[in-house]
């Protein structure tokens, strides 16, 4: 997994996003994989956790009460002084991305969708084998 | 050997849900709802009136989630995910190799104790990047269970610490993963546990055992109170 890639293509997101703060892919259990730059690393840690169980959470509502389809399009939350927003973004892994209050959140998602596809490849977090090596 | 979680969060689709069902306090025969469910369960009854709120915390890999699920009269509500590879260093799974999930946000599971008294469980995370959740979890409840798991005693030193800062009422409950060479005693030293805190053997994946150790913490919560009022 090329990682400076993809941590460019995150800066690009916020570039041409008006609003955006900071951007992050984690792993679903919850770990960062890269970030831009502006995210400090204990931030990015803690976003990582918060943005796997908010997914995990959005996952569960879809089995109770989507259609069956099963999977999240996007988790979103918004507070004061900002907002969060969360895609699926390859096999295992989950796009974050934080804004200002100001942004628009139509445009965020649409382009967090877009860089998902961009990315595609190389957003697989492969499942862990099954001997524990670490 | 023993895996502490079950290989999928076992999701059931709405296979051609049924008409719904009549709004809450519904008779026990509305199991149209929830057709070929091996642990069809009555509704809630509607006379129910104390919820109770109960946490299950410890280490990774202790059994938390397995703990739950085993007691719940309802599906529970589980957020695993699949252990990935960016956990390779971080998520320690020496002794616990067979585990290939955990919990990312928490468990959710429901007894109904009585006609009127209705037990919530609540299973917190166990990593470390998940402790933020900890406190919202524990807020309100009732007390705390914290399982141990003996191959990894150390994992549950911070449960301990941070339920006895609290304050909050706990018991401690072994999760036997076969290797009882230990004693409750030996656990009990080895925990450097307060002699007042009341510490049970368990099997987390069997209901029965499951149950004891909820009771164990009521009976401890309701001696507490008991003392508290002398």
């Amino acid at each position: 997994m090329d990682l400076d890639k993809l941590t460019w293509l995150l800066e690009g997101l916020l570039e041409r996003t008006p609003g955006t703060r900071h951007a992050l892919v984690l792993s679903r259990d919850g770990l960062k994989l890269c970030h831009s730059a502006g995210l400090r690393t204990d931030s990015a840690d803690h976003l990582a956790a918060i943005a796997a169980g908010v997914q995990s959470l959005a996952h569960s509502a879809s089995v109770e009460f989507g259609d069956g389809a099963g999977g999240v399009r996007q988790a979103m939350a918004e507070f004061y002084g900002g907002l969060l927003f969360i895609v699926e973004a390859g096999h295992g892994a989950h796009l974050a991305v934080i804004t200002s209050a100001e942004a628009e959140p139509g445009l965020v998602g649409h382009n967090m969708n877009e860089l998902v596809e961009q990315m595609g490849e190389y957003l697989s977090t492969p499942v862990r084998a099954a001997t524990g090596t670490a | 050997m023993h895996s502490t979680t079950s290989e999928s969060p076992a999701p059931e689709p709405p296979s051609g849900s049924g008409p719904p069902g009549p709004p809450s306090g519904a008779g026990p025969s509305s199991g149209a709802r929830q057709p070929a469910s091996d642990d069809a369960h009555p509704p809630l009854p509607a006379t129910a009136e104390q919820a109770l709120k109960i946490a299950v915390v410890g280490g990774f890999g202790a059994g938390k989630t397995t703990l739950v699920r085993s007691v719940s009269e309802i599906r529970p509500l589980s957020t695993e995910e699949t252990m990935t590879r960016a956990g390779d260093g971080i998520d320690d799974t020496d002794g616990v190799e067979a585990k290939h999930s955990t919990t990312v946000a928490f468990d959710f599971g429901r007894i109904t104790l009585d006609a009127t008294s209705v037990l919530y469980v609540f299973g917190a995370p166990g990593q470390e990047r998940f402790w933020f959740l900890w406190d919202r979890l524990f807020s309100g409840s009732l007390g705390a269970v914290v399982l141990v798991d003996t191959r990894r005693l150390e994992d549950s030193w911070y449960a301990i610490d941070r339920l006895e800062a609290q304050g909050t009422p706990f018991i401690v409950a072994h999760n036997d993963f076969g290797d009882t060479d230990h004693t409750l005693e030996q656990v009990r030293a080895a925990l450097d546990l307060d002699p007042g805190v009341p510490l049970v053997r368990c099997d987390a994946r069997v209901r029965a055992s499951a149950k004891q150790v909820l009771i164990a913490l009521v009976r401890h919560v309701r001696s507490l109170v008991c003392e508290g009022s002398r």
